[in-house]
């Protein structure tokens, strides 16, 4: 086996390395070896890989095991710890039910019948907790999945062979609940449904099953209290409270109990045949059965409780013992140990002795409450006072928390809540006490394992002060154990274990139990907090309001005060303004006469003026008829004064007219005489004069005219005057234009004359180099001439321009068999520069006979050359400037320059001697 | 000019826009169409602005005094011109310096030496001397850029012959000027170029004795030639220097004197264009635009 192991966990450490293959070969073997396992060994020692390493292989393994593995063990531990791991872990996967919920019907009707049949022989204190076990189990499937249950319970015990169990084990359970809603509004399907647990907390499926439970152990009160209302508070309380019974009908009521109850209960099958275990053995574990023991509900029943347990069962073989045991020891402990008790556990006032029943006051939850001051929340089951000294941790901060954050709503509640319990103080134990002919295994349990502790407490102070030994729990129990059952000891060594296992699990499921109930006070105090929190907004708002009212009130009263004088207001505007009205309507009709009054003078007054213009009129027309008679009379009167003028004059006239005839008729006698002559001489002077006239304003007209014309003329000429000198700059602009344009050509021109020359120059530095050469190649003419020459040419200085025209006659010279004779002469160096000199120094050295022919043409544009040039230096100097300009080679330029004026200086001079030298020849023009 | 009624109303917005040369081809034919052509105005129209291609060669001929400034008078000249190349040609011909096969640029050296007369004698050719090398090359360049040979030995011609007059003197001091100009520009490329030596052996003939012909292409070249024809050798100083700006890091990469000798005096020909406007910019920065034109 060791060694089987030893493999498998090398198998298992290689099982995570790296490489796929040797995995799987791994993964292979080790099937196989769970395949042959027959102890589970193997499986076992994979769990424990799995625990150490957490390695997702071994899950994998793990998960693939198939049904040989799956362990049918009759061991009771194992039973009872599968069992409340099942119950606790229902809640936690509702959903899984809708698969397995036969599985666990099937688990359930096992278990039932195991507990009641017992196939394997268990101990009785062993079948206690498996009774506990399936009671749990029961209601947690009525509670969760109640039709399919109760259609499984229908079908599993309406067979015969099941009959008995269900009378002696399921039907005391069903006493235990009442019933389901769901059986009136669900089906099965609905309960299988997983969406129905969504909104399902795993406390919220807790309570819900305790909610249908009747067993005040297993039961919650919370159904009352899930809205943490106070009402319901108070109709619980009513509810709970039907009877109140005293005290000693209470103790009575326990003895006749304790005789119904020998009946029925599973440890009357088997007998008490072992002592209860030990609690200072495992530590916290009686303390804490004490806690769940003692929970609110427990409370009454626990006086109760102890007769069931210390009942002898009718298994013979242990009865005598234990009932003797029993006997003694509630003796022990009701004459000795009580005040040792009490003393013993003074922190746990409240803790429930089954011994201190008989006291005066009640070891119920109620009167806890009552001492502790610490007021309870409102919806707690089991752990929250009587835990503080065994599990505080959880429990303990709320409490307080409760009251700091609500004071006042907790000090309400509180008085509340100290009412109501000592009313069900009281209620509850009438109500335990009726309650009383069905006893729940549970309590069963509680007394069993509340009993073994006091015995054992009794058992061991009494030993080790019998023996003295520093061992007390394990002594202890070997020496009740020893002195009960000496032959069995290592069995019930055994059983003990065991037993201690079992409570443990216990323990542990009742842990689970407190942690839900924990989480959902948390949730409810959340809750209370935040109602109480809006509560007392809301009366801060109905203060709020209630201001306000009054507020609305006083300004309703104002509004009327105001409405009231506003209207008498308006009376007595009403009044005023009727006294207004009267006063201008008389003033109205006053006003009206008046105007009538003023029309009628208004007309009076029209009148009057109308007639008194009448009368200005008619005195205007008097007026003028009286202006009119005074004029004619003025009239008449001048009249008459001119005609009596008038009639002197005419008389006068008269006389000067008879005057004039007189004077008249003498006169004309008078000039008759010399008339004639005087009259002929001034007509004719008259007639000159104007002839003289006529005739100067006549000339005088011609000469304006002339004038005129001449004037005119003036300024005719004037303009032409202007145009001509207009048109005399244009001219001169033109001729500028033109000249610079001539130039600009013969710069051209003249630069293809300097280039030809050139050019000729440079063909006839061949030529002569040619002829050089030819000279030298024929060695006929032995003279320095034909060297002298070209080397003469070649450094010959610049010539004028005039040598560049005449070349042609140059060359034919120079062709000529004369030139070697002549050059050769005295004269032929200052001449060969210039040409004219040369053909001077031609003609005269040139024989007589031909000098005629040659020299006229020659000699004539000879000397027209020569005068274009020495008349025209400016241009020729500026055409040498030019050329050396473009030439650009500054070496040759000065030897030109210079020999231009040397040049014309010798000329000049020399054309002097000769033209002395020339008698035989009229001279040239100069 | 600017109520000419002719001219686009835009033209005084081209330039504050950056179109430049858009009027420019319009003033340079106005001003051809004068009668005669005033010269000033064409040199500084020259100097301020890129000539249009189409009237390069025709505003160098008459800048250079190879065609009069009247026009009518031109053909004339022109014929002038053309029968002196040829009368120099065919003596050149007869007396055997030249023959078919001669290259043309060889063909305009003996023509002009003939027209300086420095020809030497045909037994006696030499190999071309430094000035001779630097007609060749400037041949070269203008007969790229000009196609008739007689305008082009005409414009080589008086290209050199002015060049030579106008600019004789002042040629030795452009090393010094560039000098100048480049410490104000980069100090740093200065003090290199002293410090490996070779400042004094810069490319100088080539620049501005040959106006870099052989060292840019023709395209850009004749952009420099504009404005040394017009009438500025300065000109020649900013090219050169925008030569070495250009090549700045290239130039300070090279340490030994004959490096950054071979480098500038085989500069690469891709970018010559921007050089030469990036160094037209920069001599109308220092010496000013020419005012007085158009």
């Amino acid at each position: 086996m060791s060694k089987e192991q030893v493999s498998i966990n090398e198998l298992l450490l290689s099982l995570d390395s790296s490489e796929l293959q040797e995995a799987e070969q791994v993964r292979a073997a080790v099937n196989q070896q769970l395949s042959t396992d027959r102890g589970g060994a193997v499986l076992s020692s994979l769990v424990e890989h799995y625990l150490d390493s957490s390695s997702p292989q071994v899950v994998f393994l793990l998960s693939s095991i198939r049904e040989p593995h799956h362990k049918t063990d009759s061991d009771i531990v194992v039973l009872i710890s599968g069992v409340l791991v099942l119950i606790t872990l229902l809640p936690m996967i509702p959903q899984a039910g809708k698969q397995h919920i036969y599985d666990f019907f099937d688990v359930f009707g096992r278990l039932a019948s195991w507990s009641f049949r017992n196939p394997g022989h268990v101990p009785v204190v062993h079948l206690v907790h498996l009774h506990a076990g399936v009671y749990s189990l029961f209601h947690r499937l009525y509670g969760m999945f109640p039709c399919n249950f109760i259609s499984y319970l229908r079908l599993h015990y309406s067979m015969k062979e099941n009959l008995d169990t269900f009378q002696e084990v399921v039907k005391p359970m069903l006493e235990h609940v009442r019933v389901h809603p769901e059986l009136v509004t669900g089906t099965q399907d609905y309960e299988l449904d997983p969406s129905r647990w969504r909104c399902y907390e795993v406390h919220d499926i807790v309570i819900e099953c305790s909610r249908v439970s009747l067993d005040p152990l297993e039961s919650s009160c919370e159904e009352d209290l899930s809205s943490s209302s106070l009402p319901h508070l108070e109709l619980t309380c009513s509810s709970d409270a039907p009877s109140s019974s005293g005290r000693p009908a209470h103790l009575s009521l326990n003895s006749s109990h304790i005789q119904a109850d020998v009946t029925w209960s599973p440890s009357s099958h088997c007998g008490l045949s072992t002592p209860p275990p030990e609690p200072a053995s495992t530590g916290s574990a009686p303390l804490n059965r004490c806690t769940s023991i003692s929970g609110v509900r427990s409370s009454v029943s626990i006086p109760v409780a102890p007769p069931p347990d210390v009942v002898p069962p009718p298994d013979s073989q242990g009865k005598q013992p234990i009932r003797e045991r029993q006997e003694r020891a509630r003796g022990d402990v009701i004459s000795s140990s009580r005040e040792d008790v009490q003393l013993e556990l003074p922190p746990r006032s409240s803790e429930p002795h089954p011994l201190t029943s008989q006291e005066p006051r009640p070891l119920t939850s109620t009167p806890c409450r009552d001492d502790s001051s610490v007021p309870p929340p409102p919806c707690l089951t089991p752990p929250h006072t009587l835990s503080l000294d065994g599990l505080s941790g959880p429990a303990l901060p709320y409490d307080q928390l409760f009251e700091l954050a609500l004071p006042r709503a907790a000090s309400l509640f509180v008085e509340k809540k100290t009412q109501e319990a000592l009313q069900r103080a009281g209620g509850e134990q009438g109500g335990g006490v009726e309650g009383e002919e069905l006893v729940s295994p549970l309590k069963v349990l509680d007394q069993l394992i509340v009993h073994g502790h006091d015995a054992h407490q009794y058992r061991s102070r009494r030993f080790s002060a019998g023996s003295k030994s520093g061992d007390r729990s394990l002594s202890g129990g070997k020496q009740q154990s020893m002195r009960t059952k000496g032959p069995a000891q290592g069995e019930e060594l055994q059983c003990v274990r065991s037993q201690l296992l079992l409570v443990h699990s216990q323990l542990q499921y009742e842990r689970f139990k407190r942690q839900q109930h924990a989480i959902r006070n948390r949730r409810l105090l959340r809750r209370v907090i935040s109602a109480t929190a809006l509560e007392e907004d809301s009366i801060a708002m109905r203060e709020l309001l209630s201001i306000q009212d009054d507020e609305i009130r006083s300004l309703k009263t104002s509004l009327e005060e105001e409405q009231r004088r506003s209207s008498q207001l308006l009376m007595d505007t009403n009044t005023h303004i009727q006294q207004l009205q009267t006063h201008n309507t008389h003033l109205e009709q006053q006003q009206q006469e008046e105007q009538r009054h003023t029309q009628r003078l208004q007309s009076e007054l029209q009148e009057c003026q109308s007639r008194l213009r009448d009368m200005e009129a008619e005195l205007q027309r008097a007026n003028n008829k009286a202006y009119n008679a005074e004029h004619q009379l003025t009239q008449l009167s001048l009249k008459l004064s001119s005609s009596q003028q008038l009639q002197q004059q005419v008389f006068l006239q008269n006389q000067q007219l008879v005057l004039l005839r007189e004077t008249n008729r003498f006169l004309t006698e008078h000039l008759e005489g010399g008339e004639t002559q005087r009259c002929s001489e001034a007509s004719m002077l008259q007639c000159t004069v104007g002839k003289d006239y006529q005739r100067l304003k006549d000339s005088d007209v011609q000469l304006r005219q002339k004038l005129e014309a001449a004037n005119h003329r003036i300024s005719e000429l004037e303009t032409h005057l202007s145009k001509k000198d207009q048109l005399i700059q244009e001219q001169k602009k033109l001729l500028q234009d033109t000249k610079t344009q001539s130039r600009a050509e013969l710069l051209a021109s003249d630069s293809r004359c300097v280039a030809l020359r050139r050019a000729n120059q440079t063909l006839q530095t061949e030529m002569l180099h040619l002829y050089s050469q030819t000279h030298l190649n024929d060695g006929s003419r032995p003279d320095d001439g034909s060297v002298a020459l070209p080397v003469a040419q070649g450094n010959r200085p610049r010539p004028s321009s005039a040598v560049g025209i005449l070349n042609g006659t140059v060359e034919a010279l120079s062709s000529s068999p004369l030139l070697p004779s002549c050059s050769s002469s005295p004269i032929d160096s200052p001449l060969a520069v210039g040409s004219f000199l040369e053909q001077r120094a031609r003609q005269l050295f040139r024989p007589a006979n031909q000098r005629q022919e040659d020299e006229e043409p020659t000699n004539q544009s000879q000397e027209e050359e020569e005068e274009a040039q020495l008349g025209n230096p400016p241009l020729g100097q500026e055409v040498e400037e030019e050329a050396s300009l473009l030439a650009g080679s500054p070496q040759t330029e000065p030897p030109g320059r210079i020999a231009a004026p040397d040049l014309t200086l010798a000329v000049r001079q020399r054309i002097h001697e000769l033209s002395i030298m020339d008698y035989d020849e009229t001279l040239p023009e100069f | 000019m600017a109520d000419d009624p002719q001219r686009n109303f835009r033209s005084a917005y081209y330039e504050k826009v950056g179109f430049r040369g858009v009027e420019e081809k319009k003033s340079l034919e106005i001003l051809l169409k004068d009668n005669p052509l005033d010269l000033e105005k064409l040199s500084t129209f020259s100097q301020r602005f890129p000539l249009p291609s189409m009237y390069r060669i025709h505003v160098w001929k008459v800048l250079l005094g190879i065609l009069p400034p009247h026009s009518d008078s031109h053909a004339l000249v022109g014929g002038y011109r053309k029968e002196q190349y040829q009368d120099i040609l065919e003596a050149l011909e007869v007396m055997r310096y030249i023959n078919c096969s001669t290259p043309s640029t060889h063909v305009y050296l003996r023509m002009f030496q003939l027209e300086s007369q420095v020809l030497p004698r045909c037994s006696e050719t030499l190999p071309p001397d430094e000035e001779n090398e630097d007609f060749l090359s400037i041949s070269r360049a203008m007969e790229e850029i000009v196609d008739d040979p007689v305008d082009c030995y005409w414009l080589i011609k008086c290209f050199v012959s002015q060049f030579h007059t106008k600019f004789g003197d002042s040629i030795p001091h452009l090393p010094k000027s560039l000098e100048h100009y480049l410490s104000q520009e980069e100090p740093r490329l200065l003090n290199h170029l002293k410090n490996t030596g070779a400042l004094a052996q810069l490319p100088y003939s080539l620049w501005f004795r040959r106006c870099f012909a052989g060292c840019l292409p023709e395209s850009s070249l004749q952009r420099v030639w504009d404005k040394v024809i017009s009438g500025s050798c300065k000109i020649l100083v900013f090219v050169a220097l925008e030569i070495l700006l250009s090549y700045k890091i290239m130039l300070m990469g090279i340490n030994r004197s004959e490096g950054v000798v071979r480098f500038l005096c085989n500069i690469p020909q891709e970018n010559t264009d921007a050089i030469v406007t990036k160094a037209i910019d920069l001599w109308h920065k220092y010496c000013g635009t020419p005012m007085h034109a158009v």
